[in-house]
């Protein structure tokens, strides 16, 4: 290849590397705005949050009544971001109470300590308010359960 | 000198920059610093990979190359894939037939992790060291230390300074993007005054207690100082939305560098993600000239062997 001509497919290569790398800026004003990979517009810091918090996530109790986190682990597999985005989707879909018996069959199965003791699992959708929450106070604000099953 | 390309190199700064010399050590030890970060960060996670190719198909939500499969594939060919892609991955490293494997591994880190992030999360952190992968998989990056030039030697020239610059180019429009998302939220600017980042922070931790997952103890200590969120989310903003303005002066990429390497190591210390790539340092080594410590071990080397030499004859 003659150098001018490589020369030349240089410049494009990078500009059109640039440009896709800047593209998806224009997420930012789109009405339903999609991520990408790996060509991103990079939206997880950029959300307003007013100090409080929905999570859509499951919770345990043990026999006394005691309520315990369930370890993303339990719940699925990819990684804690991962499983918490599907936990979100599934139980948006409307399928609460079959992601609870699928981790509370888990869990009677777990040989972990803690998970020995407990006897029910809910799928809840809960508000925290973040004062509250790093001065010591770990409960929801507001909690509505959408779904729940006990350990075998 | 009538073509405009030869026009642009030398009448603009922006050409003399793009078309500045750079010798293929460089391009070469940035293509192995790559190639050895991702059998280091694949082969562990092939396992992990394979359970998540096994997820149900309702959860499925492709995004880059996985947009051209509308269902999931057989569990079995992406196991392949992840295959190939180690297998890429170490001749890429050796850099044995790079005119074909180059490329293979490209394209193959591009597929095997889109793949991955097709179960609904983006991981983010994978990003750049997909570009990465992509501008070494198809640029002369074998050019040098590699088995393709076991037996030549190449001078410094032009093409392998252009590729260097597009990685360097490519991580910082990365960040200046990251940068527009905050300022174009509802907030504008006011994003630096700290709130809105630590109630990031926050909701992530929150998150990451509810599912089981390791918060940073830190922040808890933190939470209170409003100085502090307010210091770090300009520092933020300078970082990214000011990274292209970085990019062209002398030593000034360096100085971003060191300045987003710091950030990642805050963002670690601060909330428990690990941007393992860039916390790693790789994802700045185009910054820098890689080759030198290179060279001065092979020279070190050598003075070792000829020193050695007469006293093998005396003895």
């Amino acid at each position: 290849m003659d150098e001018a001509r490589e020369r030349g497919l240089s410049i494009l290569a990078g500009c059109a590397l640039c440009l896709a790398v800047l593209f998806p800026i224009t997420q930012n004003w789109a009405e339903d705005p999609v991520d990408g990979f790996p060509l991103s517009y990079y939206p997880m810091f950029s959300k307003k949050r007013d100090g409080r918090a929905k999570v859509y996530h499951l919770v345990a109790y043990d026999a006394e009544g005691e309520r315990h986190p369930v370890s993303y682990r339990a719940i699925g597999t990819g990684g804690f971001n991962q499983v918490r985005r599907q936990t979100r989707r599934i139980m948006r879909d409307g399928d609460s109470d079959a992601l609870c018996r699928e981790v509370a069959e888990r869990l009677a199965e777990s040989d972990r300590a803690g998970e020995q003791a407990l006897v029910e699992v809910r799928a809840v959708v809960a508000w925290y308010d973040f004062d509250a929450f790093f001065r010591g106070d770990k409960t929801p604000i507001s909690e509505e359960v959408w779904g729940s099953c006990p350990i075998p | 000198m009538s073509d405009p390309v030869t026009q642009l190199e030398a009448s603009s700064r922006l050409g003399r920059w793009w078309f500045a010399p750079a010798p293929p050590q460089r391009l070469a030890v940035l293509r192995i610093a790559v190639g050895l970060w991702s059998l280091w960060y694949l082969v562990p996670r092939y396992e992990m990979y394979a359970k998540i190719a096994r997820t149900k198909h309702s959860l499925y939500d492709p995004v880059g190359l996985a947009r051209v499969l509308v269902e999931p594939l057989p569990p079995g060919v992406f196991d392949f894939l992840q295959l190939a892609l180690l297998g890429a991955a170490l001749l890429f490293t050796l850099g044995w037939k790079h005119r074909v494997t180059g490329p293979a591994f490209g394209v193959l880190l591009l597929g095997v992790l889109s793949y991955r992030n097709s179960w609904s999360m983006v991981y983010h952190n994978d990003n750049v060291l997909v570009l990465h992968g992509l501008v070494l998989g198809f640029a002369r990056s074998a050019d040098a230390l590699s088995m393709d030039a076991w037996s030549r030697s190449r001078d410094a020239g032009w093409t392998y300074g252009w590729p260097v610059r597009l990685l360097c180019a490519a991580t910082v429009l990365t960040y200046f993007v990251s940068g527009v998302a905050k300022v174009a939220s509802p907030l504008g600017f006011g994003w630096a005054s700290g709130d809105v980042l630590r109630d990031q922070i926050a909701v992530d931790a929150v998150r990451k207690r509810v599912f089981g997952s390791e918060a940073s103890d830190l922040f808890y200590g933190v939470y209170d100082l409003s100085l502090l969120f307010l210091f770090i989310g300009v520092v933020t903003l300078v970082v990214e939305l000011g990274a292209p303005l970085f990019l062209l002066g002398r030593r000034a990429p360096r100085v971003w560098a060191l300045l987003a390497f710091g950030m990642h190591w805050g963002i670690l210390l601060l909330m428990g993600i690990t941007f393992r790539y860039q916390l790693s340092g790789l994802v700045f080594l185009p910054f820098f000239p890689v080759e030198r410590p290179v060279a001065w071990a092979v020279d070190r080397l050598r003075a070792g062997r000829s020193d050695d030499r007469p006293a093998e004859r005396t003895a």
